[in-house]
C-alpha cells in the first residue's frame, strides 16, 4: 500500500531529514498552535506545546506508524501537553462572577455595535474557557478542529460515548453559564428557547 | 436547544444567524483564534534543540555497536581465561590458597557463558 503524504515524511523524518520535519511543521503549526491556544488561553504556552509536539514528532519518529494520518496523534500530543502545563499553571480558570463582572462593568459605556459584538464573543468564550478541562478539550476538538467523535475518542484515549457525554454536558453546562449572564445583565438580551 | 437574540441579531456574524448553542461556541472558539499564529522563533528553537540532541547523543551505528560489544567481550574471555592461568602459575601461593583461588575463577568462568547471553541480548534488543 502507498504510503500517504504524511507517511512519506515520517519515513524521510526517520532518516533524521529535517526538511521533511520543516514539511511536515508547516503542514500542521497553524492547528496544532490554535488548539493549544484555543485549550490554555496563553500563547507563550501553545508555542512551547508546538515545539514539544514536533520535537517528539522528531524523537519518535520511529514509533508513528506512518500509514495513519497524523493529525490526531499531534492532537493527542498537543492536549497531553496542555494538560501538563495547565497543571502547572492554574489559572485558567476564570469564575463566573469575574466573567459577569466583565460582562456588565464595560458595557453601558459602549454603545458601538462592534464592541457589543467583541463583547459577547468574550461572553461566550469565557464560559468556554471555565468549563472544566476534559469538557473544554472536547469542546475545542468537537468545534474549533472538527474532529468525529472517533477521532476524538482517539485523541483523549476513551471511549466515543464518554466522548458524547463530555460534549452534552458541555452543552448543558455552557447553557447554564449563559443564561445566568443573560439574567444578570439585562442588557445582553438573548435568550434560550 | 436553540439561542435566539432579539438584540444581537444585526450584530450576527457575516450576516448569518446563529441560532443553536453550537453555532455559537463554534463562532466565538473560530474568533479566539483567528488570525493566531505561531512565531518563526518556534522552528528556529526546534531546529536547536534537535542539533542539541544529535550532538548530545550521538546514535552509533547498529553494526558499530555490535563490534563494540563483541571485542568487549572478547576481552572479558581473555581476562577469564587467564585469571586461573597467572594463579596456577604464580609459584609465592601456598597449595590451599592457590586450589582456593582456581576454584573461585573457574567459578567466575563457569559464569561466563551468562555473560555472553547477556551482551548478545542487550545488542539484540538494546530497548
Amino acid at each position: 500500500m502507498a504510503l500517504s503524504e504524511d507517511g512519506q515524511l515520517i519515513s524521510q523524518i526517520r532518516q533524521g531529514n529535517t526538511l521533511a520535519l520543516k514539511a511536515l511543521y508547516e503542514k500542521y503549526k497553524v492547528q496544532v498552535y490554535r488548539t493549544a491556544l484555543a485549550i490554555t488561553c496563553n500563547r507563550e504556552a501553545a508555542e512551547d506545546i508546538l515545539q514539544d509536539c514536533f520535537l517528539k514528532v522528531y524523537t519518535h519518529a520511529d514509533k508513528l506508524d506512518s500509514s495513519l494520518p497524523l493529525s490526531p496523534w499531534l492532537h493527542r500530543v498537543a492536549v497531553n501537553l496542555s494538560y501538563n502545563w495547565l497543571n502547572r499553571n492554574r489559572r485558567w480558570l476564570q469564575p463566573l462572577e469575574e466573567v459577569i463582572d466583565q460582562l456588565i462593568m464595560p458595557h453601558r459605556t459602549s454603545p458601538e455595535a462592534a464592541f457589543e459584538m467583541r463583547e459577547l464573543q468574550q461572553v461566550v468564550q469565557d464560559a468556554i474557557a471555565s468549563l472544566p478541562f476534559a469538557h473544554r478539550v472536547v469542546v475545542v476538538l468537537f468545534y474549533l478542529n472538527g474532529f468525529s467523535l472517533n477521532e476524538i475518542a482517539y485523541i483523549l484515549d476513551c471511549p466515543v460515548g464518554t466522548v458524547k457525554s463530555r460534549l452534552h454536558y458541555a452543552r448543558q453546562s455552557l447553557s447554564r453559564k449563559l443564561e445566568r449572564a443573560r439574567q444578570l445583565s439585562p442588557e445582553i438580551a438573548y435568550e434560550f428557547a | 436547544m436553540s439561542l435566539h437574540r432579539t438584540r444581537f441579531t444585526q450584530l450576527k456574524p457575516e450576516d448569518q444567524p446563529l441560532d443553536t448553542i453550537d453555532e455559537w461556541m463554534r463562532w466565538a472558539l473560530m474568533n479566539e483564534v483567528a488570525g493566531e499564529l505561531p512565531s518563526p522563533r518556534v522552528w528556529q528553537n526546534i531546529q536547536a534543540k534537535i542539533a542539541a540532541h544529535s550532538e548530545a547523543t550521538p546514535r552509533p551505528s547498529r553494526a558499530r555497536g555490535l563490534w563494540r560489544n563483541l571485542a568487549s567481550l572478547l576481552q572479558t574471555y581473555a581476562v577469564g581465561f587467564l585469571a586461573p592461568l597467572e594463579v596456577s602459575l604464580d609459584s609465592r601461593l601456598a597449595p590451599k590458597e592457590r586450589s582456593y583461588l582456581l576454584w573461585r575463577e573457574s567459578s567466575l568462568l563457569c559464569l561466563m557463558p551468562m555473560i555472553v547471553d547477556g551482551y548478545l541480548l542487550k545488542t539484540a534488543f538494546p530497548h
